[in-house]
């Protein structure tokens, strides 16, 4: 039985490396535009869901959509900065430098923001749920608190990222001992 | 006293007349590695490193490698 070369592909690792860099810029300006453009059903639906339109006529005013697009941006800046991290690892690795420490380092920061930007993605919507009904009249106001699986999955994927950089940090510390045998 | 291992390949080395380029070529590491070995600034030496410089140098392990306090 074969088996497939452990070596990333170059041109992979650089379509990756270009997207993450895509990604890293442009949702934090998707998000800005989003919530200073988007339509209010729309920005009702994100958070609350279809469902409950028919009690939130109101359109969100202005200081409500800046509120709501700086809520976002948290979560979402969290993971372009995770993304830029993991863009520098996958840089590295496109030059055959797999196990340096800097490489590893970027692995475990892109998990670090990962993790914050997952629970951002869950405490944020709760936040502006608040934002969009705090106009309305007393009673009427909502507070989502909402745990959707994709969000747990992502909270497992950066805690794997997490601990494969921990290995990695280990596995360095061997090939540098190994490097020091002759 | 602590003992260490002191490395005496240069003296062996020398005592061959055979120069550092043709053991690390013979034994398949770089003069860089072999100089590092000689001035003992290595953690370890490889069995297999080991033995191939005692086969260059017609010499046994305890000729290069020496326990002292």
């Amino acid at each position: 039985m074969t088996h497939p070369s452990p070596k990333p592909s170059p041109r992979l690792t650089k379509v990756c490396e270009w997207l993450c860099l895509l990604f890293a810029i442009g949702l934090p300006i998707g998000v800005v535009a989003f919530w200073l453009a988007g339509s209010p059903t729309d920005l009702y639906s994100g958070i609350f869901g279809s469902d409950i339109m028919g009690e939130l006529p109101t359109a969100p005013r202005t200081w409500q959509r800046v509120a709501g697009a700086a809520v976002m941006l948290a979560p979402t800046i969290a993971l372009s900065l995770g993304l830029m991290s993991a863009r520098r690892s996958l840089g590295l690795f496109a030059q055959g430098q797999y196990f340096v420490a800097e490489a590893i380092e970027g692995l475990r920061r892109f998990a670090f923001w990962g993790f914050w930007a997952v629970t951002g993605s869950i405490i944020a919507p709760s936040i502006i749920g608040v934002i969009l009904t705090w106009m309305n009249a007393r009673g009427h106001r909502e507070l989502t608190i909402s745990l959707r699986p994709d969000q747990v999955l992502g909270l497992l994927v950066a805690g794997l990222f997490w601990i494969i950089a921990g290995v990695l940090v280990k596995a360095n510390g061997l090939a540098d001992e190994n490097r020091q045998f002759v | 006293m602590p003992m260490e291992v002191v490395v005496t390949l240069d003296v062996m080395l020398a005592t061959r007349k055979v120069r550092s380029k043709d053991l690390a070529e013979f034994v398949g590491i770089t003069e860089a590695n072999l100089s590092l070995l000689k001035s003992g600034k290595v953690k370890g030496i490889r069995f297999e490193t080991l033995v191939k410089i005692c086969e260059f140098l017609q010499c046994e392990p305890g000729d290069i490698l020496k326990v002292r306090e």
